[in-house]
């Protein structure tokens, strides 16, 4: 085993450092700028978003259960409760996901990618998935170069039109799981001020069984408690109603096992992994007459202590400490005078510092220079987007590495409403893209590497929507269809021998893929309706890299060709109940496609029933959800079982004066 | 909506796949050979593949076949001795016992101290021991008969490759998990009091180790993988010193009657060899028996005596099921093999 297990970790470390966040800042009222904003705006639901209603109804515990609801998105996840998540959006890396919350981008220069499984859910008020999408307008510049924008926006950084707002959740849950979270937030034409205050814990000892042979083996999943708190202030200011500058600060504590995967015959596992982090960020928006700017900047400092006391090295374990410092700043600009025609652009500078024993360099520092241009044109008939994008890439280290420019495009077509009913909309997009290698792909002892390239991706997509409303029946349905290219895919290879394994540029990954979804709503009277939302996504994502090798054309690991999601909710008045049903195909735990590798696939069903109470202004609302319902055993990675059936119980007080 | 719910549907169906055929075993095991595929780390996917000669045909999943469980994570080494074979599964920290003519399990051994994997590597054999060099600095002995535990011999750091000459046990410290501060020292354990009686010096990373008919112990230092090459040196087993570090790049051997195949892999050019070597006149006799321009990745190389033929082993890129590919003595290309995931040892039958 050896250095796999460095290897293993490497693939998680770091990944940890994304959830510094849950900060936000102000949207910029749209209505501010020209009804053709808003008609632009209106017609984003195009992307995939999920709304509070929605996110409390799921009771998913973090964002990444909630991302799987999302068409195209497919999660991967490293276990139940504490365990991390990845996605991959259209067949394409996490890494080229860049993260906003409440407007500031979060860095990812260190594993490139977000443990989703850390962005807790009790404070989100939307998700949405930008799938190739242009971003809002006064989005950091970074979201304009990335291939796919993950954007969370949170209670305490959202303005709203309530004037005070107090809010408690406390659930309970299997698995010794608890979690209790205070928020408050007042809100006046002047003042947004809010603070929060979170912590969960769980033991994490749920039940499990594996397949071996004939027999199956049934544990229970060891070393796997965690905890974690979490603390916001934000506190904003408008001026004039011309101006609004917003600061907030962000701390977040975690301290949890890492139980691994479950290895036949051997369940000794005692890894750990404490984190500190400490974000704070701030902006300036300005609005003059037909222009508007803002100017941000955000600093986060991340402490991140893994050990590993089982490794079998002259120190008697693995301790390694990972510090992260980044500061980003930027200014945005978004130009119109009503006329069909928009104009925004912007920079962005991020500064990245990683400071661990475990580099083979001291301490590689990055500056990122994101910068872009956009305009859009919009008529009767159409809306026409052309976007520039740049990055300039600076590293210092003592690798000599030399420093990078890129040019990307992103162009977008979209047709208005037309026919009969103004029923129909189609779309097309062309976006050129890449991400940059990690600092752990580039630095970490004996598997980073020096030389790597960017990952490029292109993606070409083309999608409908049919709006059909009549009487109490509404029906939204969309349908995407893409086509996507990955080069200089950065992967894991052995290099040194099978235990010193090294990231190379080797691979190219093809991808086609549609998903189709339907959004059903009919009420039959003012107290009560049904809601189905329904969507099915097939995605054929294969290496062809090289010809010759017998992974050829074979079906990328972890990635399913089919998966989807059937939700179905039954309201009466303030009551409820709302059945989810996730399904996948069998995915590959490696790239050849051969019955060894089989990963069988799942289907897992939750229900839920909630009720909530208003008296005055108190709003009691309480919900119990059954979770796996059909007590599935499954995974996601290989080994890395999920929870059997288990329960969780909330309750969410409110408080609005 | 409709045929969004029969896409739905689909996905079940597609979810339900054809298991595969299964080809039979024979009871008695005879005429074939074994392959252990070490698998990787972390997806318990170990495996043994058979190889019937007469036919060619491979059977992967040998020991689930025989036994209904899983081997377990990542097997490091497969050796037969006394009629039994004794296969070192490092991640699940296991030795299990099989009877050599059937494949069925005698016994599964536990391999954890204090709650602890030990984490064991290699096997060798001398008496009614066999001698298992585990990760966490010992040398486990167990008693052939019992196939209980018996003793624990304290050596270096992560030893790995062990062999018996001169009524003494050299393991080779390879101090892998300290890299790059590697271990470079060979330890010397007296089979009469089973202690440690000295450490040799012998070159960083030692990895495998075997005797010669003059009872010769050789022993390949790894290097660092860089500036520091990869050597074979030989000790002499009496008076316990490093006699020859030999010039050409070796990674790994294995005996061919009285010569040895020697391997080496370069990780930076994807380049192999196969080498004869004889260690009574200590001379190469041929730096490239073999064409290896079809092995991508040699991993392993192994000798059968019954039939007179080399087996190169080849991994692949890794993360691909492996080759075994068949050679005459004299290096010519015969017949592939395809078996698991990282085939790293063989064992023959007559």
């Amino acid at each position: 085993m050896k250095s796999s297990t460095t290897l293993f970790f490497f693939m998680i470390c770091g990944l940890s450092f994304g959830q510094v966040i849950d900060q936000e800042l102000p949207e910029v009222k749209v209505t501010d700028v020209s009804t053709e904003v808003i008609k632009i705006i209106r017609l984003e639901d195009r992307i995939s978003i999920l709304k509070r209603a929605a996110i409390l109804e799921l009771q998913a515990e973090d964002v990444g259960q909630l991302l799987q609801k999302m068409e195209g998105v497919q999660v991967k996840s490293y276990g139940g409760l504490g365990g991390m998540k990845t996605i991959s959006v259209r067949g394409i890396g996490g890494q080229h996901t860049q993260l906003i919350v409440d407007g500031f981008a979060v860095s990812q220069d260190q594993s490139g990618q977000v443990n989703l499984g850390q962005i807790q859910t009790e404070n989100v008020e939307t998700v949405s998935m930008l799938s190739g999408k242009s971003s809002f307008y006064l989005a950091p510049a970074s979201s304009f170069a990335a291939g796919n924008v993950l954007s969370i926006s949170t209670f305490e950084n959202t303005f709203s039109s309530i004037k005070n707002e107090l809010r408690l959740t406390q659930k309970i849950g299997s698995f010794g799981q608890t979690d209790s979270y205070l928020g408050f937030k007042h809100c006046s034409d002047k003042w947004l001020i809010a603070a929060s205050g979170k912590y969960r814990m769980a033991n994490g000892e749920y039940p499990f069984s594996v397949r071996n042979g004939s027999s199956v083996y049934e544990g229970v999943r060891s070393n796997n408690h965690f905890e974690d708190a979490n603390g916001v202030f934000t506190v904003s200011r408008n001026i004039k109603e011309r101006s609004k500058v917003l600061l907030s600060y962000r701390t977040w504590y975690s301290n949890q096992e890492l139980p691994g995967a479950v290895i036949l015959y051997n369940d000794n596992s005692i890894q750990t992994l404490r984190q500190l982090s400490h974000r704070i960020q701030g902006s300036y928006n300005l609005q003059l007459k037909d222009l508007k700017l803002n100017v941000f900047g955000v600093a986060t400092i991340s402490d991140m202590n893994y050990t590993d006391s089982s490794y079998l090295n002259s120190a008697g374990g693995m301790f390694s400490q990972y510090i992260n410092k980044s500061v980003n700043t930027g200014i945005n600009a978004f130009y119109t005078n009503g006329n069909g025609w928009l104009y925004s652009g912007g920079t962005e500078q991020q500064m990245s510092l990683l400071e661990s024993s475990m580099m083979s360099v001291n301490s590689p520092i990055r500056q990122h220079n994101f910068s872009f241009i956009s305009v859009k044109r919009i008529n009767r008939l159409f809306r026409a987007t052309g976007q520039l994008s740049s990055q300039y890439i600076l590293n210092h280290s003592s690798d000599n590495r030399s420093n990078e420019f890129h040019v990307n495009p992103f162009v977008q077509l979209e047709t208005k409403e037309f026919g009969k009913r103004e029923n129909f909309e189609f779309y097309t997009f062309y976006r050129n893209s890449f991400r940059m290698p990690s600092f752990n792909e580039l630095y970490y002892n004996n598997i980073g590497n020096l030389d790597l390239l960017p990952e490029k991706a292109n993606q070409f997509a083309i999608g409908a929507q049919h709006k059909h409303i009549k009487g109490k029946l509404n029906v939204r349905s969309k349908l995407n269809l893409y086509y996507n290219l990955i080069s200089n895919k950065i992967v894991a290879v052995p290099t040194k021998n099978l235990f010193i394994w090294s990231m190379q540029n080797v691979g190219k990954v093809q991808v086609f893929g549609f998903d189709v979804s339907t959004d059903i709503y009919l009420k039959f009277s003012d107290k009560s309706f049904v809601n189905s939302i329904i969507n099915y996504t097939f995605q054929s994502v294969i290496d062809v890299t090289d010809n010759t090798s017998p992974t050829y054309r074979h079906q990328v690991a972890y990635l399913p060709v089919h998966s989807g999601n059937w939700d179905i909710s039954y309201h009466y008045k303030k009551h409820g109940i709302r059945s989810s049903i996730y399904a996948n195909s069998l995915r590959y735990s490696l790239n050849e496609n051969t019955q060894a590798n089989k990963v069988d696939g799942f289907i897992l069903a939750d229900l839920s029933v909630f009720t909530a109470l208003t008296i005055k202004k108190h709003e009691i609302r309480l919900q119990f959800s059954c979770k796996n319902i059909l007590n599935s055993s499954y995974a996601y990675v290989r080994y890395y079982v999920m929870p059997g059936r288990n329960y969780l119980l909330s309750l969410n007080y409110a408080l609005r004066y | 909506m409709r045929y969004v719910i029969s896409l739905l549907i689909l996905v079940l169906i597609v979810s339900c796949n054809k298991e595969p055929i299964e080809t039979v075993v024979p009871d008695s095991l005879s005429n074939g050979f074994l392959v252990l595929n070490e698998g990787l780390f972390q997806q318990n996917n170990s495996s043994i593949s058979w190889v019937d000669n007469a036919s060619s045909a491979v059977t992967s999943d040998f020991f689930l076949s025989k036994n209904n469980r899983l081997l377990g994570d990542t097997g490091n080494d497969m050796q037969s001795y006394g009629g039994k074979i004794y296969i070192v599964v490092n991640g699940s920290s296991s030795v299990e016992v099989l009877e050599k003519s059937t494949g069925k399990s005698l016994k599964q051994i536990n391999m954890f101290v204090g709650g602890s994997s030990k984490s064991p590597r290699s096997i060798t054999f001398h008496g009614n021991k066999a001698f298992i060099s585990c990760y966490d600095g010992y040398v486990d002995v167990l008693d052939t008969t019992s196939l209980n535990i018996v003793q624990r011999i304290q050596v270096g750091s992560n030893p790995e490759g062990l062999a018996v000459s001169n009524g003494k046990l050299f393991v080779a410290n390879s101090g892998g998990l300290n890299f790059p501060n590697v271990d470079s020292t060979l330890s010397v354990i007296d089979l009469t009091t089973f202690q440690e009686i000295q450490k040799i010096t012998v070159g960083k990373n030692p990895g495998s180790v075997i005797v010669d008919q003059e009872g010769d112990v050789y022993v390949i230092a790894r290097g660092n993988y860089g500036s520091n090459p990869s050597r074979m040196i030989r000790v002499n087993a009496i008076n316990l010193v490093v006699e020859e570090q030999f010039p050409f790049d070796a990674l790994g051997f294995a005996r061919m009657n009285d010569n040895f195949l020697i391997t080496f892999y370069n990780y930076n050019t994807q380049s192999s060899a196969v080498r004869l070597f004889d260690p009574m006149s200590e001379t190469l006799l041929n730096s490239n028996l073999i064409n290896t321009s079809d092995i991508q990745t040699l991993y392993g190389v192994s000798y059968n005596p019954y039939n007179d033929k080399i087996y190169c082993l080849d991994a692949m890129n890794f993360t691909n099921t492996g080759y075994v590919r068949r050679y005459s003595s004299q290096g010519v290309f015969e017949i592939n093999y395809h078996v698991g995931l990282n085939p790293s040892k063989i064992l023959f039958y007559e």
